[in-house]
């Protein structure tokens, strides 16, 4: 097949493609849809590690990580966290001695979620991430974690490390 | 210029895909002609990370997701390890199939669920992540029409706006965005998602957008066409 002819045949699918769904729904307020529509894709996501480095003994630490996922082109993808409070620890991690909180708030969300909301609770009310896949890691949908350590002064003093798991779902 | 322009993707290309999980495709259509569908996982960290999947049956009672484990669906390997830099597939397929025409759904969810992680720095807080996808089979094709009705639902907050679409066919419908056009005559995408399976109906409650002029209307997007419905003040 020519590229001309190529052409003409994607402009052909396009017309037929805008006018059904153009006319798919008749009257404003409610309506009965008919045809249908197929998406599959592509998704991948990248987390950068959140490094407290050494944590504070009289004040809070704070520090950052920034989300990324890229998705084809029109994927819905919804990231929250999978629960619990995010805690450092340290050792064997058993008592309030070995842990150290670090609450997680969303900073920016590029694509949707609430600037400033707990993300600390699977599901919570605006404590998620989402956004609509571009086909690219655009701007767009970067995002960015903001984890705040707590006073470590009443700790046992060791190397601390955290993991969270995230749910990315489509 | 082409050039250049290849380096420059080529760039951006390493850089967002470096220390990735990637999963293709993102949703799972299965049907008589497509039996087994392959989930490819891909590792571009640089450690292992060991997989686990978890099957669900997902149904939307009285507008509410409903979950439950099931083992009508089969997906090899259920439990497996991923090396930095490679591709492992997953082959999803039902136990038994029927001649029901209604779409049934499920979630596939493939768990992260790696303990050892030796790059990890002192202080350091590592992410991982959980893969939640959808799985859709639909029998045969149907001699039923899609329908389904969007309509505003009713809200206590008058700050808030309640739409409801009552998907009646025979398979899930998908609400991809909600769009108006705000206060700058620009058009604003709300990010609102969701999925209504079969005979399902879904109720999704958003603050009430401030539209522009005399222009109060949204559209909402779904994978059966866009509607345009009137805002109630």
């Amino acid at each position: 097949m020519t590229i001309k002819n190529l052409k003409s045949s994607l402009l052909i699918c396009s017309a037929l493609l805008l006018s059904s769904t153009n006319n798919t729904f008749a009257a404003a307020g409610s309506a009965t849809m008919l045809a249908s529509g197929t998406a599959v894709g592509t998704c991948s996501v990248t987390a950068s590690a959140m490094a407290f480095g050494n944590l504070n003994y009289g004040s809070a630490k704070t520090t950052t990580s920034i989300i990324t996922p890229s998705c084809t082109l029109g994927i819905n993808y919804t990231v929250t966290n999978a629960g619990g409070d995010p805690t450092l620890t340290t050792g064997n991690g058993v008592g309030a001695a070995n842990q150290i909180l670090f609450p997680i708030t969303i900073t920016s969300s590029g694509s949707g979620g609430s600037a400033g909301a707990a993300f600390t609770l699977l599901n919570a009310a605006n404590g998620y991430i989402s956004g609509i896949g571009t086909g690219s890691a655009s701007s767009s949908g970067l995002s960015t974690l903001t984890g705040t350590a707590v006073d470590a002064s009443s700790k046992t003093i060791g190397d601390y490390t955290a993991t969270v798991t995230l749910t990315i779902t489509y | 210029m082409k050039f250049f322009s290849l380096i420059f993707l080529s760039i951006i290309i390493s850089t967002t895909n470096s220390n990735a999980v990637s999963i293709t495709p993102t949703t799972v259509f299965l049907s008589p002609s497509s039996k087994v569908v392959t989930v490819s996982y891909t590792n571009d960290t640089d450690q292992d990370i060991n997989l686990q999947v978890k099957t669900l049956i997902w149904s939307q009672i009285e507008g509410k997701n409903t979950y439950k484990e099931t083992n009508e669906l089969i997906v090899s390997p259920a439990i497996t390890k991923v090396l930095p830099g490679k591709i492992q597939n997953f082959r999803v397929t039902l136990r038994q199939t029927d001649i029901a025409t209604t779409e049934k759904s499920y979630r596939l969810i493939i768990e992260d669920i790696t303990t050892d992680l030796p790059n990890q720095k002192p202080g350091e807080v590592t992410f991982k992540f959980n893969q939640d996808l959808g799985v859709f089979y639909l029998p045969k094709k149907s001699a039923i029409k899609d329908a389904g009705k969007i309509n505003l639902c009713k809200t206590t907050d008058p700050k808030f706006i309640c739409l409801r679409i009552n998907n009646e066919g025979e398979k899930h419908v998908l609400l991809k965005n909600i769009l108006y056009l705000n206060a700058d005559n620009k058009m604003q995408k709300m990010n609102i998602f969701g999925t209504i399976l079969a005979k399902s109906f879904q109720e999704f409650v958003f603050i009430t957008p401030v539209t522009s002029g005399s222009n109060k209307t949204i559209d909402v997007e779904t994978s059966f066409g866009t509607i345009t419905l009137p805002l109630k003040n």
